[in-house]
């Protein structure tokens, strides 16, 4: 996926944290190393959506990651939350996105088809955050990042073969409910036919337009 | 004495055995791997026109649950569904809007004109359990919430409608379809159906689908409404081996 210089100049990293709190993964992005390897790779914007931790975010400009964004023309901004309409926009218009294993952000990358660097909150209760993150990366969906290093994983992020997520998801579902609807007519039948007023089941014909038996 | 005492003794067991009898009636028997459609395809069955009419209720819950629910139901056509009653927690507006919305996008798919005017239905729960709540009193709060599930599936706002919508909702109170994907008060409208079904009020078919967040085991409301539900639906394979019973039939929320 070569970037287009003339058209798309402006290449985005964005990161998610999401509704949770999950200090460490804006720190283990903010790594001055970290940093300079986007840099590196030829993003221009990096984004953090840092939810509660505004004060960890500032905390992270240290002068080592200042002298880092000295050397070339990346911008850094961040903000707390955004609504579900701006996050959707943040993921359009971003080529990778950096984020917590969270359902939610993870479908809504994989139907802009992002480059996925997708780190589980190990901290989370009763969340299945890891489990989800391991499947995913075993069916190649995503790349799974190590909250202590997350170099291997961004810079294996740029030749990654990311495998297609189907899109059919909702027409299963339609066929599936179209089923349960005849099926749940048929029920309807039955009752109507051994009832001892025979008039229930007539009107019922009447009324569902109903086209008559046929024997098959 | 010894005579009452015996006689009361078999009724109970006489009324016992006719519940028993009569749950196992309405449970869902599910054929394993075959499509519930095949058992039609034997000789001597009737074979049916899709009614014009039909309802389904959505539960919704909180966000992750109903951002997946909507993204399942993107397909959905509104000329095949007619009535839809979207439920959800007293409080989660948030819930309501997308519902909102959901219909508005609808509303240039229809292609017969008296749908567009059915409208929907929209109605609020009490939560059976708010966070954090003492124990203590979850059984109040799941009765009154159980007592608005009978009252919802009954149609009992169906009489504060305008005329216009009410005459249209008017016989088609209970819905044909129930389809969850994990809240909590899922557990209770299926409860609250299954009562009518007890007294054979409703023929209403479930459809469970898990979140797809879950990969290796099931939630607490999926692992509760497995035998209740006709359909279960799973989005990974591991689950579907692991809980027999259990549907995978790919992802379903894109």
């Amino acid at each position: 996926m070569a970037p287009d210089s003339s058209q798309n100049t402006d290449r985005k990293v964005f990161v998610t944290v999401g509704t949770t709190n999950f200090d460490p993964l804006i720190k283990a992005v903010l790594r001055p190393s970290v940093v300079s390897l986007l840099q590196s790779q030829g993003y221009t914007t990096l984004r953090v959506q840092y939810g509660q931790a505004a004060e960890l975010y500032q905390a992270c400009y240290t002068a080592d990651l200042e002298s880092t964004l000295a050397k070339s023309s990346m911008l850094i901004g961040g903000y707390a939350y955004a609504s579900g309409d701006e996050i959707t926009q943040e993921i359009k218009t971003a080529e990778l996105v950096i984020c917590h294993a969270g359902s939610g952000t993870i479908l809504e990358c994989l139907r802009y088809q992002k480059r996925i660097v997708t780190i589980p909150n190990e901290s989370l209760m009763d969340n299945h955050q890891v489990e989800l993150a391991n499947e995913m990366a075993r069916q190649k969906y995503v790349i799974k990042g190590d909250l202590s290093d997350l170099i291997p994983a961004i810079t294996q992020s740029l030749t990654f073969k990311y495998k297609h997520f189907p899109r059919q998801g909702s027409k299963i579902f339609s066929e599936v409910m179209e089923e349960e609807l005849d099926q749940a007519d048929k029920d309807k039948i039955v009752p109507a036919y051994h009832s001892r007023r025979r008039k229930d089941y007539d009107e019922w014909i009447e009324n569902k337009n109903w086209c008559g038996c046929r024997i098959v | 004495m010894i005579k009452l005492i015996l006689v009361a003794g078999l009724t109970v067991l006489v009324l016992l055995i006719f519940i028993s009898l009569r749950i196992f009636l309405i449970l869902p028997h599910r054929t394993h791997g075959i499509p519930q459609t095949s058992i039609l395809q034997s000789s001597r069955i009737v074979e049916i026109t899709t009614p014009s009419k039909s309802h389904a209720l959505f539960i919704l819950g909180s966000g992750g649950h109903t951002t997946e629910l909507f993204a399942m139901i993107q397909d959905l056509s509104p000329d095949i569904l007619t009535h839809r009653t979207y439920v959800f927690s007293s409080g989660d507006k948030h819930s309501a809007q997308k519902a909102r919305s959901f219909e508005e996008s609808l509303v240039g798919s229809f292609t017969k004109r008296s749908n567009a005017r059915v409208g929907y239905r929209l109605v609020e729960l009490p939560r059976a359990r708010r966070v954090k709540q003492s124990w203590l009193t979850t059984p109040f709060s799941c009765l009154v919430c159980l007592w608005k599930c009978l009252d919802v599936l009954r149609g009992g706002d169906i009489a504060g409608m305008t005329k216009e919508m009410s005459k249209l909702w008017v016989g088609m109170e209970f819905p044909d379809l129930v389809i969850c994907n994990g809240p909590g008060t899922a557990v209770m409208v299926v409860l609250a159906c299954y009562i009518y079904k007890f007294f054979g009020k409703c023929t209403t078919r479930i459809i469970y689908v898990e979140s797809f967040a879950r990969v290796e085991s099931l939630s607490l409301s999926g692992k509760l409404l497995l035998p209740l539900a006709n359909r279960f639906l799973v989005q990974w394979p591991q689950l579907a081996e692991r809980y027999p019973g259990a549907e995978h039939l790919g992802f379903l929320v894109s």
